[in-house]
């Protein structure tokens, strides 16, 4: 019996706890020592896991329907790898950024607990094999990436971590709402017992329907995007990099694992044209309004916007190439996880040197702070799909155009043009001359730190080929 | 004749719907935070309701442990909501997320 599974999510929720405690540089050191614990947590469970293959883990030896299993596939494996490495970045960004800032009004001192049991939160979120467990792990991430959100204190913050926790709770009661239903037909909400039963009618029908519902408005699909760009842009850089690049994964990867484990395909044909529809429209629109925004972290935050639109679009092509297109989307996912973040970071490090968000504010920025201005070039690149080992864009342009629905492929092209335009727009004042008060140079380590993990975006193209087999590792 | 669980379901459909109707319509930031408590009460009604409905001897425990653990979830997101809240009625003297967002920048000045 492998028991690491459970260290994954439990390290991070002990150093959240204890980093309550102390404040100054012993609880920051206490954050980095829980970083660096649940790093090795997931690196053995993913050895443990990569070895054996996966395994379902009975809570306290009680076995589903009464207990709760824990899983663990090639699936959550991934998401848990992204979490680890962009946490691994976080957490060493984090530790540069505030201490630069003056101290007192950082708001340090509430960042590492709150992000702390969010990492926790997401963890357990990524190995639970229980609907009801998700729920609840939803709401917990919910309440710390809303208040991590409020940490920056403006007021804009105020106003858009509310409306961010509003959207995202009234989506959670969507979500259960669904759960209840589904409970009263099947009589249980274990993954792996519904698998099993492949719920048919009306009445999982309309469960699945109020599920996706809420589980879109949590990860932001067009029409229900409003409350993100102001979320995840008054935030401090660190945090805005945690939420777009892992937060709002976490509802597609339980609207994976709904799709493909719970409902069989019968039910879902209809729906998926209606997904990838949404995720087209998020795809062109997103990207229009990053082009038209005139602040740096607005701009990032409507890229997100559009970059989530590309995870949508395997919903109608999945009938016909499962295994390659999930690959291709889930290679989506990881990549723009680890470029937005990185992006992020960059636009961090440029805000603090530029004092200002404003795009004509960064003006002479190239000279100053080369590495932060380089990460987002580099960044937004990987976005684009500009990859040197091969893009995710590019296998879905194949796949799309092998199923001869080509209007997706235009779609995607369109969104990949629009992706490189909102880029240059984000970097074009920073090669202008200085007007009257150059930027000063500062954070040059945040700006190197931003410039390795776009980097690392990139590395991942040249060993993209292992996802699908990773993907394929089953929890039997 | 409608038997009990249906009348219970019905009125928990209700309170759900007559939740959303308000969270959206409603500006009062207060109201919206009520009416995400009448959605949530409306869901564990129909829980309550579907442990009761097979019940033999004994009503079905596992909707009520969610029940449990969902009011426990409702309470911490209710004490979050009213905090920020209150902080957006400290900074701008609105109740209301537009005039809070209309109301010119003094944030700076408080800083």
């Amino acid at each position: 019996m492998n028991r690491t599974i459970v260290l994954v999510f439990l390290l991070p929720l002990i150093g959240g706890a204890l980093t309550c405690i102390p404040r100054g540089r012993l609880q920051r050191s206490l954050a980095l020592l829980a970083t660096l614990a649940t790093v090795a947590a997931v690196a053995t469970h993913a050895t443990h896991l990569l070895r054996h293959g996966g395994h379902h883990h009975p809570l306290g030896g009680w076995q589903a329907p009464l207990g709760i299993n824990l899983l663990a596939d090639g699936l959550s494996l991934l998401m848990l790898a992204l979490t680890a490495v962009v946490g691994l970045w976080v957490s060493a960004y984090a530790a540069g950024y505030f201490s630069e800032t003056d101290a007192g009004t950082s708001g340090e001192g509430l960042f590492w607990p709150l992000w702390l049991l969010l990492w926790g939160g997401l963890n357990c979120l990524f190995v639970s094999g229980d609907l009801f467990n998700i729920y609840l792990l939803l709401e917990t991430t919910l309440i710390a990436s809303v208040a991590l959100a409020a940490l920056g204190g403006s007021k804009a913050g105020h106003v858009s971590a509310l409306r961010y926790l509003l959207a995202a709770t009234a989506a959670g009661a969507l979500y259960l709402l669904g759960v209840a239903l589904l409970y009263s037909e099947t009589r249980t909400l274990d993954l792996r017992l519904l698998h099993g039963l492949s719920p048919q009618g009306y009445v999982p029908l309309l469960a699945l329907g109020l599920m996706l519902l809420g589980l879109l408005l949590k990860c932001a699909l067009f029409p229900l995007h409003f409350w993100l760009p102001a979320a995840h842009s008054t935030a401090p850089a660190p945090v805005s990099a945690l939420l777009s690049s892992l937060v709002v994964k976490a509802g597609f990867y339980v609207i994976l694992r709904l799709w493909f484990e719970v409902f069989p395909a019968t039910a879902r044909a209809p729906a998926g044209h209606v997904l990838a529809t949404l995720g087209a429209a998020a795809i062109l629109w997103g990207a229009w309004l990053a082009l038209r925004q005139k602040r740096l972290k607005m701009l990032i935050a409507y890229s997100t916007v559009s970059q989530i639109g590309y995870l949508f679009i395997l919903f109608p092509l999945a009938g016909s190439h499962g295994g390659r297109l999930l690959g291709s989307t889930t290679y989506h996912l990881l990549s723009h996880g680890m470029a937005k973040a990185a992006m992020f970071m960059g636009a961090g490090a440029l805000l603090k040197s530029a004092h200002s968000d404003l795009l004509d504010r960064t003006r002479g920025s190239a000279r100053n702070s080369p590495f932060a201005v380089a990460a987002i070039i580099l960044a937004g690149a990987a976005l684009a799909g500009i990859l040197p080992g091969g893009g995710a864009k590019g296998q879905l342009l194949g796949l799309a155009s092998e199923t001869g629905q080509w209007w997706w492929s235009a779609v995607i092209v369109g969104g990949v043009v629009l992706a490189a335009a909102y880029t240059f727009a984000a970097v074009r004042h920073c090669f202008l001359p200085a007007t009257d008060e150059p930027p000063q140079a500062t954070a040059r380590t945040l700006g190197v730190l931003a410039c390795l993990l776009a980097i690392a975006a990139i590395g991942l193209s040249f060993h993209s080929a292992i996802i699908p087999t990773v993907l394929e590792i089953p929890a039997p | 004749m409608i038997e009990a669980h249906q009348l219970y379901a019905g009125v928990a459909v209700l309170l759900f719907a007559g939740g959303l109707r308000a969270m959206i319509t409603d500006a009062h930031l207060l109201r919206k935070i009520v009416a995400l408590n009448v959605m949530s009460s409306g869901v564990f009604l129909l829980l309550i309701c579907i442990a009761r409905r097979d019940a033999g001897e004994f009503p079905d425990p596992v909707p009520q442990a969610m029940v449990l653990t969902g009011i426990v979830v409702g309470l911490a997101v209710s004490a979050l909501a009213m905090v920020l809240a209150r902080r957006i009625y400290r900074d701008s003297g609105t109740t209301t997320l537009h005039r809070a967002e209309a109301e010119p920048q003094n944030e700076e000045t408080r800083k």
